[in-house]
């Protein structure tokens, strides 16, 4: 099962919750959780809270960020918001602008 | 890799509209409005509460809500829908429980206005038994093929070998006279009914309660392959050609 993928082009703008892997390639507004990984791809653009297991932003996110592994920010990817994870990693050529907090 | 398809899985739940373009597969729950430009596919465990609208739209699973779609509009087997129907093509499959009131117009020159349709089927519908006319009580998405709108054709040629066609053909032309004006806010679960693959929901199921009755025929029964214009998973429209007339009766009565 590929999880769930939200396509280029496509907006969704709500709460939206899964157990599967999310994978945006268009635009998510409102709240997004799953209890899997949640991808923001290069195109995609999310405005929202998020929380999953694992988070990667290749592309535009804006909320608050929080995984129960990991979040990587990918080059070229953009986020703003606060972090919470017990591990992170930024890119060369990610951007970021927020606080981070990892659980010590 | 980014494409314009997108699929809402089974163990994802969306409370809120989703809008935009490309192609939408729903196998979760949504409690919104889905509004796309591209097909929508909604799966056979998917629920959506809210309207649902796209160029081809097909429904396996559960919808409360309006359906509408530009092009063609199926509800398969699998499907329970409690909502308004409309579509230039509306294809009902056997087993769907759909209530709510069934309309296909919006403007499709290849699927015209419905009364416009009945009417013109009293009259057109008897000479030729054609494909089209047989087809025209059901604006399955059967008329976006003429192949799944000619083995109808042929079925009920096939059934009434000789005289079948003046027969079969008043009669489903009385049915819909009869019947076609209260198309509107319908409610009927095609299941009850029998074999109902129509857009012209009431006029149909009409029919089917009538022919059953009188134990209709089994080759009207026969399956019709789905369109192919859109790669359509498998439950087809069956077909209702229901007939009334003393022929009709005879032949029956003979087997």
């Amino acid at each position: 099962m590929a999880g769930t993928v939200i396509g280029e082009g496509l907006s969704i703008e709500g709460e939206f919750t899964s157990d599967d892997e999310v994978v945006v390639h268009g635009t998510v507004r409102g709240t997004l959780s799953s209890g899997s990984m949640v991808s923001v791809g290069g195109g995609g653009t999310v405005e929202a809270d998020v929380t999953a297991q694992a988070i990667s932003v290749a592309g535009h996110l804006t909320g608050n960020v929080t995984a129960s592994d990991r979040i990587d920010i990918q080059a070229g990817g953009r986020l703003i918001g606060d972090v919470k994870a017990a591990r992170l990693t930024i890119a060369d050529g990610a951007s970021f602008k927020g606080n981070v907090d990892m659980e010590v | 890799m980014a494409d314009s398809s997108s699929i809402v899985s089974a163990n994802t739940t969306l409370r809120g509209n989703v809008t935009g373009s490309g192609s939408l597969r729903v196998e979760g729950r949504i409690r919104g409005d889905v509004s796309v430009s591209g097909d929508v596919v909604i799966g056979r465990l998917a629920q959506i509460a809210g309207n649902v609208s796209g160029a081809t739209v097909i429904v396996q699973g559960s919808v409360a809500g309006d359906l509408a779609a530009s092009i063609a509009l199926s509800v398969e087997a699998t499907a329970r829908v409690v909502g308004d129907l409309s579509a230039p093509q509306i294809g009902i499959g056997d087993g769907a429980l759909v209530r709510g009131r069934i309309e296909t117009s919006a403007g499709d020159s290849a699927a015209p206005a419905l009364t416009a349709r009945t009417a013109r089927g009293v009259t057109a519908r008897r000479p030729a038994a054609t494909p089209a006319a047989m087809a025209t009580n059901a604006a399955t998405r059967g008329s976006s093929t003429s192949s799944s709108t000619a083995s109808r054709g042929t079925a009920s040629a096939v059934d009434n070998p000789s005289r079948s066609r003046g027969g079969a053909g008043r009669g489903a032309a009385d049915a819909a006279t009869t019947s076609s004006p209260s198309v509107r806010n319908t409610t009927f679960t095609s299941r009850d009914h029998g074999k109902v693959a129509s857009g012209a929901g009431q006029g149909s199921a009409a029919a089917s309660e009538a022919s059953s009755s009188r134990s209709s025929s089994s080759l009207q029964e026969d399956a019709v392959a789905p369109a192919t214009k859109t790669r359509k998973p498998p439950p087809p429209p069956t077909v209702v050609a229901p007939r009334k007339g003393a022929r009709g009766r005879k032949k029956i009565a003979k087997r």
